[in-house]
């Protein structure tokens, strides 16, 4: 893997683990709430990213966070197109969920990561047609869901419903953020002679 | 259709002016006078026919051209106020460095100077100097990247002058050997010795669509711009 997705990668584990072994109040004091936003509480809208509600929670985001960054080495993604699609795509669905429903509770490390897979399907385009990659990676959001469906039909809870809608934003908030990045790129890079006139 | 310089005798050479939507080759040593040339048919292009103009700096900066045209007489600062004429670019180091900090390749001056024309509606394009834009270049083949820039300027309705430098000792016409081969037209100037009374020769060696004279003609730097004496010979010195 390249390095700066392996440094990435590994940071976000570390810190991830870290606040879910040394932060025993994680939930209270870093989850994001839209209400404890509003409060003055902003570091919040970043801190959410790390804090997980149990061991299955943190290790099924661990597990999903190496396939999207393997991922994201096959198709090319660049490491810092992987940040920043990680941390901006929280902080623009927590804002629309202080709007939207300041009640709700984010925690997790998935909104940025199913943010990544939506980046990756845009990217991978040039190796895998769009009409393909884009369905595929985008079920992948709806998958816990659908296992659910087939297996346990009654157990489907609203969290559940909400968690899965919330993910499907992240990875369309992933797929949008893409195109911003593309065209910011391509502006910076066909302004070189611009730029340098003095 | 004719694109005409307005600098005086060389349009006489060219029979009317430079084929439109072309791209020239300027070729010719250090100091003879090829900047100036290639500005003031852009200058020209405005006072004349209103034709918007692009000047690409790859080795000056835009204030050092602006105050050496100014000082032949040519109100380049109020035209590149008003955008009549656009000077973009700067010295090649400072060019390399931005490049490399953004991950920009040779394709994307391509297209920066592609949607500066369509921008400004441009006619008329320089390019100083084409053997520091092909410098930008470290992967690809230099005929492929002259062939695509001439191509994307001519589409685009503009009639190109494209510097390049050579030694005065050198016998090819350009730096690379090829891009006499890609373009439409060359002018060459050679440098001024005693047998022509210490005065540059033009010549035009080769231009696409039109006839045009043949010989070497007398050619001048003058504190009004440079002058063509489209009916005096040049001798060479052997």
């Amino acid at each position: 893997m390249r390095k700066d997705l392996l440094v990435l990668t590994i940071t976000i584990i570390a810190i991830s683990l870290t606040v879910f072994l040394l932060i025993p109040n994680a939930l209270e004091t870093l989850a994001f709430s839209g209400q404890e936003f509003l409060g003055g509480e902003v570091w919040r809208i970043i801190t959410f990213s790390f804090v997980h509600i149990s061991w299955t929670h943190l290790i099924e985001n661990i597990i999903t966070l190496i396939v999207t960054a393997l991922l994201s080495y096959e198709f090319g993604l660049r490491g810092k197109h992987f940040i920043y699609t990680f941390v901006l795509s929280g902080v623009l669905i927590a804002l629309s969920q202080v709007m939207l429903a300041p009640l709700i509770i984010l925690a997790g490390a998935s909104l940025g990561i199913y943010a990544v897979l939506g980046s990756i399907s845009i990217k991978g385009s040039t190796l895998i047609s769009e009409y393909i990659l884009i369905p595929v990676l985008g079920l992948s959001v709806f998958l816990k869901f659908i296992f659910s469906l087939i297996t346990y039909p009654e157990g489907i809870s609203m969290q559940l419903i909400n968690q899965s809608f919330l993910h499907f934003f992240g990875f369309l908030s992933g797929i949008i953020l893409f195109y911003i990045f593309i065209k910011y790129d391509h502006v910076r890079k066909t302004s070189c002679l611009r730029k340098i006139t003095t | 259709m004719r694109t005409k310089t307005h600098i005086v005798g060389l349009d006489k050479m060219l029979n009317g002016g430079l084929v439109r939507n072309r791209s020239i080759m300027l070729s010719g040593p250090t100091g003879v006078g090829k900047s100036i040339l290639a500005m003031q048919y852009l200058y020209n292009g405005v006072i004349k026919h209103k034709e918007p103009g692009l000047y690409v700096t790859l080795k000056e900066d835009k204030n050092n051209i602006i105050r050496d045209m100014t000082e032949l007489g040519f109100d380049i600062k109020n035209l590149e106020t008003n955008k009549k004429i656009q000077i973009i670019g700067g010295r090649i180091n400072n060019l390399k460095t931005y490049m490399g900090k953004v991950n920009a390749n040779i394709h994307h001056v391509i297209t920066e100077i592609e949607e500066v024309v369509k921008e400004n509606n441009v006619k008329r394009v320089v390019i100083d100097s084409l053997n520091h834009f092909v410098s930008l270049n470290d992967k690809e083949d230099v005929r492929e990247i002259i062939t695509k820039l001439c191509h994307k300027l001519s589409e685009l309705g503009c009639t190109t002058i494209l510097v390049s430098e050579k030694d005065n000792q050198m016998s090819r016409i350009s730096k690379e050997g090829i891009e006499e081969f890609i373009v439409d037209g060359i002018i060459s100037i050679h440098k001024a010795n005693k047998k022509s009374g210490f005065k540059h020769g033009i010549k035009i060696n080769k231009m696409r669509g039109t006839s045009h004279d043949k010989e070497t003609r007398l050619f001048e730097i003058t504190p009004k711009g440079v002058v063509v004496y489209h009916k005096e010979k040049y001798f060479h010195e052997d």
